[in-house]
């Protein structure tokens, strides 16, 4: 050996130095992302990796093919189990696609809605798992207490905490219950300042940093050639979101995205949160105006129907007296 | 990226790609927003590259991968999008069904490895030129492709007697084989 821990020549042969294959995992098979790791190494110095995936792979592409549309939608939340309202919007989507269905814009703002905070909820277990993994526990409890006030709110609109089952190849299952905006609104007033207290307790934390700064750089090319896309790209700085794609009808119209670069990108909490309690602010304001403008037509329908009843009513009326009428004469007649 | 490259429309990208590509692309169109170009087996490689340098197009983001099977031919679709404008152009490549055989675009964006590999695993479709071409979701000893419209379920299989079960011992990729360690 040198003097600098230089393993040479003849101490190398000694040594037995050969290239070492170890089997890392896999996890159980109910932890997220089941994945074996085959390292190589040379002493304590990684060679190459071989990940072996194919753990959880639950043929949903075969099953689909003894299904019709309708059959297959209630298997669909199970995709992925922490965001199934994009999987069931998806899919839903596609199939309106093929059949040109047009979807009624309540059930689009509906499915805006309820797709964001769905969203929001995927990103708090992203966090929390994230923490985990390093070690951190506290993160964890965190994010799953505030999750529990949006799963109230989703098991409240469609029956279900997270198998929701909710979209229909043209709508939604049902409309919002009455109670959901009072909620609605009250978490989207109360969570900026339960992000506030992520980062406090995450971003700036000195153990949290130690094991993430520098650690598995991406760069730009790469992150593009590899087909890395949105939160896996945005840290890499130049890739960032592609635009969203001209004349897709997956992309309801309904709410302004905020313009890129509007929200700086943020290595651990979801880079779109603000944005995302932004939408579903000014799709609640815009549902406001739409169930206003719909009490004025149910208010305006109703008077018709009541105007009509009441026509209906005196012509009734008219009718007996006049029916009355007719009896009296004929009795009269036969009298005479 | 200005504003003005982000507003190229789809017909205006179905007519630069038909200008760049010449005789290359056997048929293009616009389905459901996307641009489609249909090109024969050979000539993907020299469409890939052409989509993916050109200044205009720049289609450096590939999204997927995607094997279809039509019972009487077989597909490979690729999924192409730029950062610069916001048109997904899908490539398309028929493929005969018996020898379902396409070159690999492993080497032109490093994501399509495992898409391919992918793709090889539940329909048979052979990348010529990937650098390494196993399984990657179903078992190592997998004989039959999964996804294939007229492959049947491993449990049918077996009650008939077609298989009977894990017949080699399960290897380590990378692990040599037992014969060789004796």
């Amino acid at each position: 050996m040198t003097a600098a821990g230089e393993i040479t020549g003849q101490d190398r042969s000694m040594l037995h130095l050969e290239e070492m294959v170890l089997n890392m995992g896999p996890q159980h098979p109910s932890t997220h992302g089941v994945l074996r790791l085959v390292l190589h190494l040379d002493g304590e110095m990684l060679i190459s990796v071989d990940p072996v995936l194919g753990y959880l792979h639950r043929g949903f592409e075969k099953l689909a093919e003894n299904r019709t549309y309708l059959q297959y939608l209630a298997m669909i939340s199970r995709l992925d189990y922490l965001s199934g309202i994009f999987m069931e919007w998806s899919y839903v989507r596609s199939v309106e696609a093929l059949m040109d269905i047009e979807v009624p814009k309540r059930a689009e703002y509906i499915r805006v809605i309820i797709g964001e905070l769905n969203r929001i909820i995927s990103h708090h277990v992203a966090i929390g798992d994230f923490m985990l993994n390093l070690g951190a526990v506290t993160p964890f409890f965190w994010v799953f207490r505030d999750r529990e006030d949006v799963m109230d709110m989703l098991e409240m609109v469609t029956g279900q905490r997270m198998m929701y089952n909710f979209m229909r190849i043209g709508g939604v299952r049902w409309d919002l219950p009455d109670a959901f905006e009072a909620d609605c609104r009250k978490f989207l007033k109360e969570h900026p300042a339960k992000i506030d207290d992520y980062e406090k307790l995450i971003t700036d934390n000195e153990i949290f940093l130690a094991r993430t700064l520098g650690m598995g750089i991406i760069k730009p090319y790469d992150a593009l050639d590899y087909g890395r896309s949105g939160p896996h790209a945005r840290p890499p700085g130049a890739a960032g979101d592609l635009p969203p794609p001209a004349g897709d009808p997956a992309r309801p119209a309904v709410a302004p995205e905020a313009a890129p670069g509007e929200v700086p990108p943020h290595p651990v909490q979801a880079p779109g949160a603000p944005r995302r309690r932004r939408r579903i602010h000014h799709v609640l304001e815009i549902a406001q105006v739409g169930a206003e403008m719909a009490d004025d037509e149910q208010t305006e329908r109703e008077r018709c129907r009541e105007n009509r009843r009441r026509e209906c009513r005196e012509e009734q009326r008219d009718g007996r007296d006049q029916n009355e009428t007719d009896e009296e004469e004929a009795n009269r007649v036969r009298q005479e | 990226m200005t504003a003005e490259d982000l507003k190229l429309t789809a017909p205006e990208v179905l007519e630069y790609a038909r200008d760049l590509l010449g005789k290359l692309a056997r048929d293009l169109a616009i389905s459901d927003w996307h641009v489609v170009i249909e090109v024969g087996a050979e000539d993907l490689p020299e469409v890939a590259l052409r989509l993916r340098d050109d200044n205009k197009l720049s289609c450096k983001y590939l999204s997927t991968i995607i094997g279809v099977d039509y019972e009487e031919w077989m597909e490979t679709l690729y999924m192409l999008r730029s950062q610069d404008h916001s048109v997904p152009v899908r490539l398309r490549v028929k493929l005969d069904r018996e020898r379902p055989e396409v070159p690999s675009v492993a080497y032109i964006w490093s994501g399509a490895n495992w898409h391919e590999r992918e793709a090889f695993d539940f329909f048979g479709i052979q990348f010529q030129g990937h650098p390494d071409l196993r399984h990657i979701l179903t078992r190592e000893d997998m004989d039959s492709f999964p996804l294939r419209k007229d492959a049947r379920p491993h449990r049918k299989r077996r009650r008939s007697g077609q298989v009977t079960g894990i017949e080699e011992p399960v290897r380590l990729p990378g692990e040599p084989d037992s014969r060789e360690r004796s």
